[in-house]
């Protein structure tokens, strides 16, 4: 058993402690999130069918798990307008491809801070996870418009501060 | 020098002292674990310690949730079967009461929505029917239930119940958090059915889901809709629903794992023809300039009423309006605010096909009934586009009422001080 231990320790704790920073922009919280994480995996019922089922589930997990970490007050800033996505469907393509790039020394936490936690999500596994838009519409459950219009808006925000942060 | 986002993240680790502190915790936990866990065959026999520890003690929680339920599902069977049935249909009246939460509609409105008959589908032993159908010439709402045969209620989990959008009476639609679950696994065809050179500009859809008694075998769903640029009457057009598997994505037990938990497993399909009357009422505005949401004069080119929900729309001569709106809005999405900061914002976002979606804190809207009250209607927003052929900025909305109306109850719109007679 800690043979087991030992390893979802060395193979995932620094990829739940990312996750958990991606999308709460904060690493205070990231070892008890790696504790919640690596447990629930121990005492999991069943095997995982491969090696990336287990990735994925680490990585669902994590958010999950890190979710439950915000306040009230934060769950309250994930109110979005999903009914709006439909009105939407062309941003599919935009967000396709490209990289999230930032100026040397810009506050990454500062930005992230500023997304709703949904738009956390779909940037962390957009960007950092490497997720198509249909596989995270798929993992969320929703649909690949409202994660288009998710990663639109986190866009807007982000060059908001980026921006901002060039003029300072 | 840049780095991407990816970079950063990937840059982010623990320890190896925070790696040895969390290996130490976990040994802990699990020495405290009572389960045999899935990762450690050889630990089966091993001594189960106390349930103290948090993942213990949620599995005890589990047994405890599974208990309740199994005591809620003994009681139900001491009803009859047939209960079961009939219970879940609901009479006209009732379901209108679902749509706004508000109380039984009008004998006289009632008696004009439209009760779809046969449009009802049994897959599974859960049968999903249209109860009620009602609406105007751009607004339409059904309202569904749900009704497992053997006359037991739809035992989710509490996780869900407490999480997830099921309105009941102390809960409506407005109090939402989540929007996804429960949630059909899949829609199918859901609306009304028209052909390519048929379907309208624009349809905008809401919907949730209603538990009037969470002891019954029954829930119940609405779905609205507003259509703009309809090329079709609404009545007299075939509406199909056939959606798959009811299913939630909310945390089990508590947890963190959100695989799909299966509410009611099937494939159903039901068509009917719309075939409510129209009881909205266009409303002679002509001449009648309100202060729009920007603080200006503008032109009132139309009112629609109806029980169901109102409609209208502005313009404003040149392109001004729309760029003003568009620069307020641009940096200023929604998502990361409260609603009351949303609310006190002056614009809102910016659409990506260039219409200007504004918020409408300054949209004061009411009726103003024959007892001399008013009643407040909310709208989610306003939608700017510019014309260019005529040079205008048009403004128009739409919202549900807060509830069933009976028109001949309503003395004026009040839009933003002006006040409109519906005579």
């Amino acid at each position: 058993m800690r043979h087991d231990a030992e390893r979802l320790v060395r193979d995932y704790a620094d990829l739940v402690a990312r996750v958990s920073y991606g999308y709460l922009g904060r690493l205070e919280d990231a070892q008890d999130i790696c504790h919640d994480v690596l447990l629930k995996a121990l005492v999991r019922d069943e095997p995982f069918a491969s090696a990336e089922h287990e990735k994925a589930w680490m990585i669902r997990t994590a958010i999950n798990t890190s979710k439950n970490y915000l306040t009230r007050a934060e769950r309250r800033l994930a109110e979005s307008h999903e009914d709006m996505a439909d009105l939407a469907p062309a941003y599919l393509e935009e967000h396709d491809a490209p990289e999230l790039t930032f100026p040397e020394g810009f506050d990454l936490s500062e930005a992230i801070a500023m997304l709703p936690p949904a738009q956390r999500e779909a940037v962390l596994l957009r960007y950092w996870a490497g997720y198509t838009v249909a596989q995270i519409a798929a993992d969320a459950g929703i649909s690949p418009g409202a994660v288009s219009m998710r990663l639109t808006r986190a866009h807007a925000t982000l060059r908001a501060v980026l921006e901002g942060a060039c003029h300072d | 020098m840049t780095e991407t986002y990816r970079d950063r993240i990937d840059a982010i680790s623990l320890s190896d002292a925070d790696k040895a502190s969390l290996l130490a915790r976990l040994d802990a936990s699990l020495d405290a674990y009572e389960a045999p866990p899935a990762y450690a065959a050889e630990r089966v026999g091993a001594p189960h310690a106390d349930l103290s520890v948090a993942p213990a003690a949620k599995k005890g929680r589990k047994r405890l949730t599974s208990a309740g339920i199994m005591t809620i599902v003994a009681a139900s069977l001491l009803g009859s079967t047939a209960y079961a049935v009939t219970q879940g249909i609901i009479s006209v009246p009732e379901a209108v009461s679902h749509v706004f939460s508000a109380g039984p509609a009008p004998i006289e409105i009632a008696n004009r929505i439209g009760r779809p008959i046969g449009a009802s589908d049994t897959s599974n032993g859960v049968t999903l029917s249209a109860d009620a159908v009602m609406g105007d010439r751009d607004n339409l709402a059904v309202v569904y239930s749900i009704v497992r045969e053997d006359g037991q209620p739809f035992n989710w989990p509490a996780s869900v119940s407490a999480d997830c959008d099921v309105a009941t009476a102390s809960k409506t639609a407005d109090d939402f958090d989540s929007p996804t679950c429960p949630m059909w696994q899949s829609d199918g065809d859901d609306g009304p059915q028209w052909d390519s050179d048929s379907t309208p500009d624009g349809i905008e859809r809401s919907s949730y889901f209603f538990d009037a008694d969470p002891a019954d075998p029954a829930i119940q769903y609405v779905s609205m809709w507003h259509f703009s640029g309809l090329k079709e009457p609404l009545a007299g057009t075939t509406y199909r629903f056939a959606p798959k598997n009811l299913v939630s994505t909310a945390w089990k037990d508590g947890g963190a794992d959100n695989d799909e938990i299966m509410l009611a497993e099937g494939s159903w399909d039901l068509s009917f023809e719309i075939g409510y009357e129209d009881l909205g009422r266009d409303i002679d505005v002509s001449g009648t300039v309100v202060d729009n949401e920007l603080g200006e004069p503008a032109n009132l080119t139309s009112v629609s009423l109806s029980p169901l929900a109102i409609d209208y729309s502005f313009e404003i001569a040149g392109k001004d309006a729309f760029d003003r709106a568009e620069s307020d809005s641009v940096n200023q999405s929604d998502d990361y605010l409260t609603r009351e900061e949303r609310d006190a914002m002056p614009h809102g976002f910016l659409l990506e096909d260039g219409e200007s979606f504004v918020s409408s804190p300054h949209t004061d809207v009411s009726l103003r009934l024959n007892d001399g009250t008013n009643l407040g209607i909310v709208f989610s927003g306003l939608v700017a586009s510019y014309d260019k052929e005529r040079d205008v900025t048009v403004f128009s909305a739409n919202a549900f009422l807060p509830r069933i109306v009976d028109l001949d109850t309503v003395e004026k719109v009040v839009i933003n001080g002006a006040q409109i007679a519906l005579r």
